[in-house]
C-alpha cells in the first residue's frame, strides 16, 4: 500500500520547486481534512489500532509488508472471482475501483493511526486540551506535520540536484514505514477481531 | 391503633426472657429439618459445585458462518446466490476438465500473459520508484553510481529512523504516561 500512498503523497514528477512545494502543502492539508473526519467518526476505532501499534511495532511492520505483498494478489484474486462467476465478469472494473479504495482507505486509516502515536510523543503528553478528543487532534496534526513536512522540505530543496533527491529520498522512507506499520496495523486489528470485539462490548 | 403498654411492662417481659433456659438445637438438626423440604435444585457443596454452562444468547449467537443463515433468506436471494456458486462452480470444473486434457493450452497461455505480467509489474515499479524519488534520485539509482547508493542510503536512514521514533513512541513507559 506504500505504493499507492506515496504516489499520492509525493508532488510527482513536477517541475519546479514552487509547484512541489504548493503540492505538498496541498497534500498536508487533504490528509489533515481526511484525518480530523476519520477522528470525528471513528476515533475509538483509531484508538484500536494505535494501541496495536504500542502493542509491537515489528510486528505491525512485518504485517504492513506482508500486506504490501498480497495487494497485486489480492486484485488478481478480485479479477478472478469475479470472471468465474461469470454474472460478475460485467463488474471487474467496479470491482477492482472498490478493491483500490478499500486498499487506499486501509492505508489512510492506519497512517493517521501512526501520525496520532507520533505526533502524541512529540508533543511529550502535554495536556493542554480539555478533552481526550482535543488531544487527538492536536497529536494527529503535529504527527501529521512532522511526516508530511519532510516532503514540504525536500520540496523546498528540489532545485538543488543531489540534495533534494537525497532529502526526497529521507521523506519516503520515512513515509514507507509509516504507512507500511499503520497498514499492518490495521491489517492485524481486524486479524484479531479487536474492531469486533469493541463492537460488542461497546 | 394505639399500644397501651408502658415501660414497665417491657421490664417484666425483660425479666421473664432472663428467665428462660439457655437451649441450642441437636445435631443434625438443620439436616433433618432440610429433608422434609422439597428441592427443585442439587445443593452445591464443596468439591461438587459445578459451573453453570452458559448458554449463548440468541441475538449474539453467531449466524453467519451457518448455512442454515442463508437458506433462511428470501426466495430472490437464494436463487442469486445459488447462481452464483453454481456458475463459478460450473466454470471452475471446466477449466479443470480442460487443464487436464489440454495442459499445452495452459503453458501456452502462461507464456503470454506471463511475460504481460513481467513487464507490467517492471513498469508498474519504475513508476512507482520515479514518483517516490523522484527523476533526479531515479538516475542516480539507475546510474549505479555513488549518489545512487547515497540516495538508498538516504531511503534506508529514514526508514530507521521512523521505526526508532515508533518504537520510542509506543515504548511502555510513554504508554503508562
Amino acid at each position: 500500500m506504500h505504493i499507492l500512498m506515496m504516489w499520492l503523497l509525493a508532488p510527482g514528477h513536477h517541475h519546479g520547486a514552487w509547484s512541489q512545494i504548493g503540492l505538498a502543502i496541498s497534500w498536508l492539508l487533504v490528509v489533515l481534512v481526511i484525518g480530523f473526519a476519520v477522528i470525528s467518526v471513528a476515533g475509538d476505532k483509531i484508538e484500536i489500532v494505535v494501541n496495536t501499534i504500542r502493542d509491537g511495532v515489528g510486528k505491525s511492520i512485518g504485517s504492513g509488508l506482508l500486506g504490501h505483498l498480497a495487494i497485486l494478489p489480492g486484485a488478481v484474486a478480485v479479477v478472478v472471482l469475479l470472471a468465474v462467476t461469470l454474472i460478475g465478469v460485467l463488474i471487474i472494473p467496479l470491482g477492482l475501483v472498490a478493491y483500490i479504495l478499500a486498499v487506499a482507505g486501509i492505508a489512510m486509516f492506519g497512517f493517521i493511526a501512526v501520525a496520532l502515536l507520533t505526533g502524541a510523543a512529540l508533543t511529550g503528553g502535554k495536556s493542554r486540551d480539555e478533552t481526550p478528543r482535543g488531544a487527538m487532534l492536536r497529536a494527529f496534526v503535529t504527527g501529521t506535520c512532522a511526516y508530511l513536512g519532510l516532503w514540504i522540505i525536500a520540496a523546498a530543496f528540489a532545485w538543488m540536484p543531489l540534495i533534494g533527491a537525497l532529502l526526497r529520498s529521507l521523506a519516503a522512507g520515512a513515509t514507507f514505514v509509516a504507512v507500511t506499520a499503520g497498514f499492518g496495523a490495521v491489517l492485524r486489528s481486524y486479524w484479531r477481531g479487536d474492531f469486533s470485539k469493541r463492537a460488542a462490548t461497546g | 391503633m394505639r399500644d397501651e403498654r408502658t415501660p414497665d411492662d417491657f421490664v417484666k417481659i425483660e425479666q421473664a426472657l432472663k428467665r428462660l433456659p439457655y437451649f441450642d438445637p441437636s445435631p443434625g438438626f438443620a439436616d433433618r429439618v432440610m429433608a422434609r423440604v422439597t428441592r427443585f435444585q442439587p445443593l452445591a457443596a464443596p468439591g461438587s459445585i459445578e459451573p453453570v454452562r452458559r448458554v449463548p444468547m440468541p441475538e449474539l449467537a453467531p449466524q453467519r458462518d451457518d448455512v442454515v443463515h442463508y437458506l433462511r433468506r428470501p426466495l430472490p436471494v437464494r436463487i442469486a446466490a445459488m447462481a452464483l456458486v453454481g456458475s463459478a462452480a460450473v466454470t471452475m470444473s471446466v477449466i479443470i476438465l480442460i487443464a487436464a486434457m489440454r495442459p499445452d493450452l495452459f503453458v501456452f497461455v502462461a507464456q503470454i500473459f506471463g511475460g504481460q505480467a513481467f513487464g507490467f509489474l517492471a513498469a508498474l515499479g519504475n513508476e512507482v520508484a520515479g514518483s517516490v524519488l523522484g527523476d533526479a534520485g531515479l538516475s542516480y539509482v539507475q546510474a549505479a553510481s555513488v549518489a545512487g547508493a547515497a540516495t538508498i542510503g538516504t531511503f534506508v536512514l529514514g526508514a530507521a529512523g521512523a521505526t526508532a521514533l515508533l518504537r520510542a513512541a509506543a515504548s511502555p513507559t510513554r504508554k503508562a504516561a
